[in-house]
């Protein structure tokens, strides 16, 4: 990935490919890494759009293969749902 | 990595472990830090932020937690990093009438060692806090209470402890600590990278500030320490208008404070907005041994009370729930003490959830504990 470093990569958080290599000189390796420095995929769409984005850009600039990015826990609700609705939920 | 030795060995590189680097580095001692992962991967990376000084018993915890929050303010400074430290108060809200006279004397209590906090009518309480429901009884108020972004906290005293010397060796893990007559000589890893092999590191002291994962270091020299993994759950909510300032405790953590304990596997809401804007709505506290999910149950008793106690938030879409396992001490104050057998051994963990109330404070007496 040889984009410019003005390339936004998580539209909800405004991330640029900039970022993520600032991110990854400063000690990031995994999506975890790059996340919290960043705050990428921490958006409204925690990731759906940009994931795949930010596992290759991390996985280009830590030189490593793409199937080695270890992909974030899938964790409930998988879509927004409003407090109100969640606290009408009790099981499954 | 030629050189392995260290005057102070640091296991763990969370929100203790990194504040007890950069006091030891600032002492002008030689520090190594070891985290299995790459910095707060444990409590510290999923916890909520809240400088809570009205939930703390009284006595060195509270001591403690007043001493970290005037530390908080001037570290922004002295280490000039921003870690989102807002100074907007915080309050315990009070839901049934037969609670005031306790509340007051929480108060009282407070005042007279110098914490100002206020007992607040329901409408007072509303006016700092528009969300809230009004059919509150009232509320404990403490200005001075703040919130804080846990892991900018990280960063930034790993970051001066780096600038002052200290060496953090991530992605890997410490497999036991060493011991050669009766004091420790250091500790042993796997070599970073992960591969299968051991390396031996020396080091004059090794403070275990490893959150959960203490007990197992611990008994590797004989060494029992009393942590518990305690789970709480966490959601975060969609970015909404800045609307709540001071952040809220639920009923729950008076009476936890006053009376018996809240009922196992109950929520004690302690809900916020940060400074990106969205809402975290914590915490469950389980005892499941190691788990990290998220669940339906929890998640529904978390939105639950959250829409009873501020109904002004409950269109808000939740967007993501995270985890956290507590280092959970029955004693209810942290164990930061240094071991008789072996010397040169220091424990600095069972904060529980105060793990980010408490440490600047603990790291300074980590300091203190390897100078004396």
């Amino acid at each position: 990935m040889s984009e410019p470093d003005d390339v936004i990569l998580c539209r909800c958080e405004e991330v640029s490919l900039g970022d993520v290599r600032r991110a990854v000189a400063e000690g990031a390796r995994t999506l975890r890494g790059v996340r919290i420095r960043t705050r990428a995929s921490m958006g409204m769409c925690q990731g759906r759009t940009c994931g795949r984005l930010i596992a290759q850009a991390l996985a280009n600039e830590t030189g490593r293969p793409l199937a080695s990015v270890r992909p974030r826990r899938v964790r409930p609700p998988v879509r927004p749902l409003a407090l109100d609705v969640l606290s009408r939920r009790d099981e499954g | 990595m030629k050189d392995r030795t260290a005057d102070v060995i640091v296991v763990g590189g969370g929100l203790v472990g990194c504040s007890a680097a950069y006091y030891l580095a600032r002492e002008g001692l030689g520090v190594t830090v070891f985290d299995s992962g790459d910095l707060a991967e444990g409590a510290s990376g999923a916890c909520e932020g809240f400088l809570s000084l009205q939930s703390k018993p009284l006595g060195e915890a509270l001591a403690m937690a007043r001493e970290s929050l005037a530390e908080y303010a001037a570290l922004g400074e002295a280490l000039g990093a921003d870690m989102e430290l807002r100074r907007a108060g915080g309050m315990t809200i009070v839901d049934q009438p037969e609670g005031m006279s306790g509340a007051r004397r929480l108060c009282e209590a407070l005042t007279a060692v110098g914490v100002i906090a206020e007992l607040l009518s329901p409408r007072e309480a509303r006016r700092l806090a528009p969300v809230l429901c009004p059919d509150i009884a009232g509320a404990v108020y403490c200005a001075e209470e703040a919130m804080v972004n846990p892991w900018q906290v990280v960063r930034a005293l790993a970051a001066a402890a780096a600038d002052r010397g200290a060496r953090f060796v991530r992605y890997t893990r410490v497999l036991r600590i060493l011991a050669s007559r009766g004091r420790v000589t250091g500790v042993v890893t796997t070599r970073a990278c992960g591969s299968d092999q051991e390396a031996d590191w020396s080091g004059g002291y090794v403070v275990l500030a490893a959150g959960v994962g203490s007990p197992a270091l611990g008994e590797t020299v004989g060494v029992d320490i009393p942590v518990r993994p305690r789970r709480g759950q966490v959601l975060v909510t969609e970015k909404a208008h800045a609307t709540l300032k001071p952040f809220l405790l639920g009923p729950s953590y008076v009476s936890a404070k006053l009376g018996p304990p809240p009922p196992e596997g109950g929520a004690a809401l302690a809900l916020a907005q940060t400074a990106a804007g969205n809402f975290l709505i914590g915490g469950t506290r389980e005892f499941v041994g190691h788990d990290l999910g998220t669940e339906p149950r929890g998640i529904a008793a978390l939105a639950r009370e959250a829409c009873s106690l501020a109904p002004g938030i409950r269109h808000l879409a939740v967007i993501r729930s995270f985890a956290g396992l507590r280092p959970y001490v029955d004693a209810h104050v942290p164990i930061i003490e240094r071991v008789r057998d072996p010397e040169g051994l220091i424990i600095a963990t069972g904060h529980g959830g105060d793990g980010v109330c408490l440490a600047p404070a603990t790291g300074k007496r980590v300091a203190a504990l390897v100078l004396a």
